[in-house]
């Protein structure tokens, strides 16, 4: 039988931390069977989203229902961005040496003006 | 308490913000860690001289997970009473920068405590937000994690330069791996809000705006045992902002 987990009972409205996650993950039984019940979870980290993949992917068997829209989409956008290649955003940028505070203060207000 | 000379909105740009924390922290002499570089901040934003001495803003937690969530709901429900115009459409936003400045200080500083504080900025129409932490720094996170440490060196500022082009310093082959945290922050910041984007750690400085972005490697006097982020972005959510985006 499988046993319900009313998720804002136990964490409120959000859920805000990988750990969370992670600690539901090890207390629950490799054997027995889980739904995680996410009524009323408004919001969700993308760390938070990313653990709770973990755990729909990970040797415990747990399904989440009742996903409220918001997090339905943190859902698929953490689940998308598995299959991405790796982003690497830029080429390394020049590192800018500064001795002394006037320096960077030089640089910064250089960078502003320009 | 005093103040100095009123600012403009252009004098509230990440950059001159910057140098006059710089300077207020090297003037004052103060231990440069963070709680110190929020209430310094505090200060800028709020036109007041740096040695005035009162109780600040800064929101001091502990890294457990009720504090944490309580920290990030407290700073939300300040900046709703902040500012004055409807930031519903950037509720998603401000609550994921939050989210994701905290739990990367929980993942990676090795620290006990957190410190964050959000102001508006009426000059600028602005929110700012700042999240600090006196742990091992972004340089020691790599390091703790055994991760590019070709590449690393000894520096901060090459740390930074990891950190802004998506290095990781997760292991993770199966799970999150793929360089998150600053770098598609920088990008939700920068690109999709239109905003600022700054991270001081140990004693480098990474800063980006406007298809601007540098590394700057501090003089030793500024070395910050810890890592700090800093952001602003306009209070108002630019028209063609899909926040989607920049979550996948």
């Amino acid at each position: 039988m499988k046993q319900v987990i009313n998720m804002m009972e136990k964490y409120g409205k959000e859920l805000h931390t990988r750990q969370m996650v992670e600690r539901l993950s090890a207390s629950m039984n490799v054997e027995d069977e889980y739904l995680l019940d996410m009524r009323g979870i408004e919001q969700i980290s993308r760390s938070a989203a990313d653990e709770l993949y973990n755990l729909t992917h990970g040797p415990r068997r747990v399904e989440i229902i009742n996903i409220e829209p918001f997090v339905e989409k943190m859902l698929s956008a953490v689940t998308l961005g598995r299959f991405l290649p790796r982003r690497r955003s830029s080429t390394d940028l020049p590192i800018i040496e500064c001795q002394t505070i006037g320096q960077v203060t030089q640089q910064l207000t250089a960078l502003v003006a320009e | 308490m005093s103040e100095t000379r009123a600012k403009t909105a252009s004098d509230y740009s990440l950059g001159n913000i910057l140098s006059d924390l710089l300077s207020c922290i090297s003037d004052e002499q103060q231990p440069v860690n963070g709680s110190n570089f929020l209430q310094a901040l505090y200060f800028i934003y709020n036109n007041l001289s740096c040695s005035e001495e009162m109780p600040l803003p800064v929101y001091k937690f502990m890294l457990d997970d009720d504090a944490t969530s309580d920290a990030i709901r407290h700073l939300k429900a300040r900046l709703q009473s902040l500012v004055p115009n409807d930031i519903t459409a950037l509720i998603s936003p401000i609550t994921y920068l939050l989210d994701e400045f905290i739990c990367n200080i929980q993942q990676h500083a090795q620290a006990d405590d957190g410190y964050a504080f959000v102001d508006y900025n009426s000059a600028s129409d602005s929110i700012e937000i700042a999240v600090a932490d006196e742990g091992i720094t972004i340089y020691g996170s790599y390091v703790a994690a055994q991760k590019h440490l070709e590449q690393l060196g000894d520096s901060d500022a090459q740390a930074l330069n990891l950190a802004q082009n998506g290095y990781s310093v997760k292991n993770l082959p199966e799970t999150e791996n793929r360089g998150y945290g600053i770098s598609s922050n920088m990008r939700m910041v920068v690109e999709g809000l239109k905003g600022e984007f700054a991270v001081f750690s140990g004693n480098a400085l990474l800063i980006q705006f406007e298809g601007k972005k540098e590394v700057l490697s501090l003089p030793k006097e500024i070395d910050f045992k810890g890592t700090m982020v800093i952001v602003r972005f306009p209070a108002h959510v630019p028209a063609e902002f899909d926040f989607y985006k920049y979550i996948s």
